[in-house]
């Protein structure tokens, strides 16, 4: 009865890699992405009753890790300023290390930071995994005009943060 | 002809059709404007791929490997088990403890769905304590009489731990001829649940001693806890009458 389970698990391994890009896009910190990673899996497998055979699994899986993301930011959001606490403590304990990590942030991770999380989610399936817009809009969940209507307004704010662009007119003459 | 901010990010990011991308690529050659967006759209798209690229060519944490390889899985064969004779509520839903398995206590995730069905544990602060039949017989019945038929809780041995708590070990009938064996121990005010695993099914009328049947798993978490030998007939009677507070 196990034949199909036994599949999973290394079909799983394969997506690791890209599902743990795509939380530290949502999350911006490598340590809450893989945090996010290791809840999704655990997720996935304890419900995999609910993944439809022949659909795709980093789909369902990147579906979960979105949901768990959104439901983790509703509960810091409810308790308050944890956030800042934590890490007040992380820096005043690891100072130099923390430092350090933040100097590494690239521009594109400081500007995809600031985005609203809509946005960030839909910039980080489309522009950075590379998925059709008809994937993107089911993982979120929503129709594909809000998916292209979010990622024209996170493109708009990313290039203006990492290129210093200016908003494309059409038909203006330069 | 004017394209739109909308078709110029589809033919970016590679959506159009070959007809549509032709119409943009044939208006790009034209106005200068739209080929510099088009090229810092390019740009950007490349500044995000160059930029996470690290995290997908690094090796994967071993933890995040090993949660994948040893996450139990519930599938379609097993979330329809025959024991699960009332669908279980997913144990995610009740808050399920990940730190109770962190912390090796043997729970099976079977045993468990089966018995949160059955009503006959819950979860309370993050772990798992005896309710309704069970939590009445884990305190009111001795092994050493003869439990009523009707009740579908059988007491195995009683035996203090290392904690000096009284702790007993159970099989209880969830219903369709299907059985947990577990071991309990006394809290102030529970029957926290230590250990829980299936056992095969059987026919629930004909149990067998519950320390002969005891899965492995049980088993081991029994031999880790007990602190001497299981309690005689009179120290158990003794134990119940003081309402198994620790000594």
């Amino acid at each position: 009865m196990d034949s199909s389970a036994d599949h999973v698990r290394p079909q799983m391994l394969a997506i690791l890699p890209r599902l743990r890009r795509f939380a530290l896009a949502l999350t911006g910190a490598r340590a809450d992405a893989d945090d996010l990673v290791q809840d999704t899996v655990e997720r996935a497998l304890r419900s995999l009753h609910q993944f439809t055979p022949g659909t795709r699994m980093d789909s369902w899986m990147f579906r979960i890790a979105k949901n768990l993301w959104i439901d983790s930011l509703r509960a810091r959001k409810a308790r308050g300023p944890m956030v800042e606490l934590d890490e007040a403590i992380a820096i005043s304990v690891d100072g130099e290390r923390t430092a350090e990590a933040k100097m590494m942030l690239t521009d594109v991770e400081r500007g995809l930071a600031v985005l609203p999380e809509d946005q960030r989610a839909a910039i980080a399936l489309v522009l950075i995994d590379g998925l059709s817009y008809r994937e993107a809009a089911s993982i979120l969940d929503v129709p594909i005009g809000t998916l292209t209507s979010r990622l024209a307004r996170g493109r708009e704010t990313l290039a203006a943060l990492v290129l210093g662009a200016n908003a494309y007119a059409p038909g203006r003459p330069s | 002809m004017m394209v739109s901010k909308e078709m110029v990010m589809a033919f970016v990011d590679g959506e159009l059709s070959s007809a549509d991308a032709l119409r943009v690529e044939r208006e790009i050659a034209t106005n200068p404007a739209l080929a510099r967006y088009v090229d810092e759209q390019r740009a950007l798209k490349r500044h995000l791929e160059t930029a996470f690229s690290p995290i997908v060519t690094a090796p994967v944490p071993h933890r995040l490997e090993a949660t994948v390889m040893d996450t139990p899985i519930i599938s379609n064969e097993t979330a329809q088990a025959p024991h699960a004779s009332v669908r279980p509520l997913p144990f995610w839903r009740i808050g399920f403890p990940i730190g109770a398995l962190a912390a090796g206590i043997a729970i099976g995730v079977l045993a468990m769905n089966s018995m949160i069905g059955a009503n006959l544990i819950a979860n309370r602060n993050g772990g798992f304590v005896a309710a309704g039949g069970l939590a009445q017989a884990l305190s009111t019945q001795l092994a050493s009489e003869q439990a009523s038929p009707a009740s579908p809780t059988r007491i195995g041995v009683s035996f203090v731990n290392k904690g000096g708590e009284f702790c007993r070990s159970f099989t209880s009938d969830t219903g369709r001829n299907a059985a947990v064996a577990g071991i309990a121990c006394r809290t102030a005010q529970d029957w926290r649940i230590e250990a829980l695993a299936a056992m095969p099914a059987q026919d629930s009328r004909n149990f067998q001693p519950a320390a002969a049947t005891m899965p492995d798993s049980v088993r081991t978490a029994l031999n880790g806890i007990i602190a001497g030998a299981a309690l005689d007939a009179q120290a158990e009677r003794e134990a119940r009458d003081r309402d198994w507070r620790a000594r």
